[in-house]
């Protein structure tokens, strides 16, 4: 089975960024969605069967905190693994995220190496 | 200087220095305020707010090809030339959201939230920069051949 992976950023460069470390990571990915905002990754996630999220925090319109928690009232989307990508280092918004269902969260700036253990580790628990 | 805004300082040289370093493989060392020299060219400038148990603003400023350099070490492209310049101006926002990050944490610690603003960039004229680089709180670094100066402002703390 390979992945659809949406990932949701105000910033081309971290989409680019992310992207290309994705795609050197060798997880098995058949397309990959963008969003700049919390609002236009609903309306992804709702017309596309996403297989893995990754959201920034800090984003106009919606940020990734109410992604999340919309996200988690939603029978329909709180099973998608999200991965939060922030530049923000709070333990206690880090631990408010994890009780909201977010699997993992990487600071930025990040490795590619991160990103392809992150990815083993949320997708194939290993 | 106050102890607050000494250790606001040098948060702010580590969060560069590191940031820098980690996103744009780029060096930077910290060089005195008194050899900068006067801008006879507009600069970009990145600004970005923070607010939380304190609240406040960081800012750069960067010669234009400076800004280009560092765009593509942070797309990991080897030339500069074939970036457009919204891809340029979106990698100095993402650099300064980074440093604003970084240098939260290594002020205050990991447990108080912080809200970020959204990055703002936009070209300052030479009269401009010259003025606002007079002011308090500025730093400059070298990176190699460049001089990039950045300021913090702590405006308050509830305690």
């Amino acid at each position: 089975m390979k992945w659809k992976i949406l990932i949701v950023d105000d910033s081309n460069v971290v989409k680019t960024v992310l992207m290309k470390a994705l795609g050197e990571s060798g997880a098995p990915i058949q397309s990959v969605f963008d969003a700049s905002n919390g609002k236009e990754a609903l309306d992804t996630l709702r017309t596309e069967s996403i297989d893995l999220v990754f959201a920034d925090i800090n984003m106009p319109v919606m940020n990734g905190v109410e992604l999340v928690e919309r996200m988690a009232d939603d029978p329909a989307l709180k099973n998608i693994p999200i991965i939060m990508v922030s530049t923000d280092g709070s333990l206690s918004r880090k631990e408010y995220l994890q009780s909201k269902g977010v699997r993992a969260y990487v600071r930025k700036p990040f490795t590619p190496e991160q990103i392809r253990a992150v990815v083993r580790e949320v997708m194939l628990g290993r | 200087m106050a102890v607050d805004s000494l250790l606001s300082s040098r948060a702010m040289e580590n969060a560069v220095i590191s940031v820098l370093n980690d996103m744009a493989s780029t060096r930077a060392s910290v060089i005195k305020p008194e050899n900068l020299p006067r801008f006879d060219h507009a600069l970009i400038h990145a600004h970005i707010t923070f607010e939380g148990p304190s609240s406040g603003e960081l800012g750069l400023l960067m010669d234009p090809g400076f800004a280009a350099d560092l765009a593509s070490r942070i797309l990991g492209m080897d030339e500069s030339g074939d970036l457009l310049q919204d891809m340029v101006l979106d990698a100095v926002k993402e650099l300064l959201n980074v440093v604003c990050g970084q240098f939260l944490t290594q002020r205050f610690g990991y447990e108080p939230a912080f809200t970020l603003g959204v990055p703002r960039v936009f070209p300052l004229g030479a009269q401009a920069c010259n003025v606002l680089l007079t002011g308090p709180s500025i730093l400059i670094f070298r990176c190699d051949d460049s001089i990039l100066p950045a300021y913090v402002r702590v405006k308050s703390r509830i305690d």
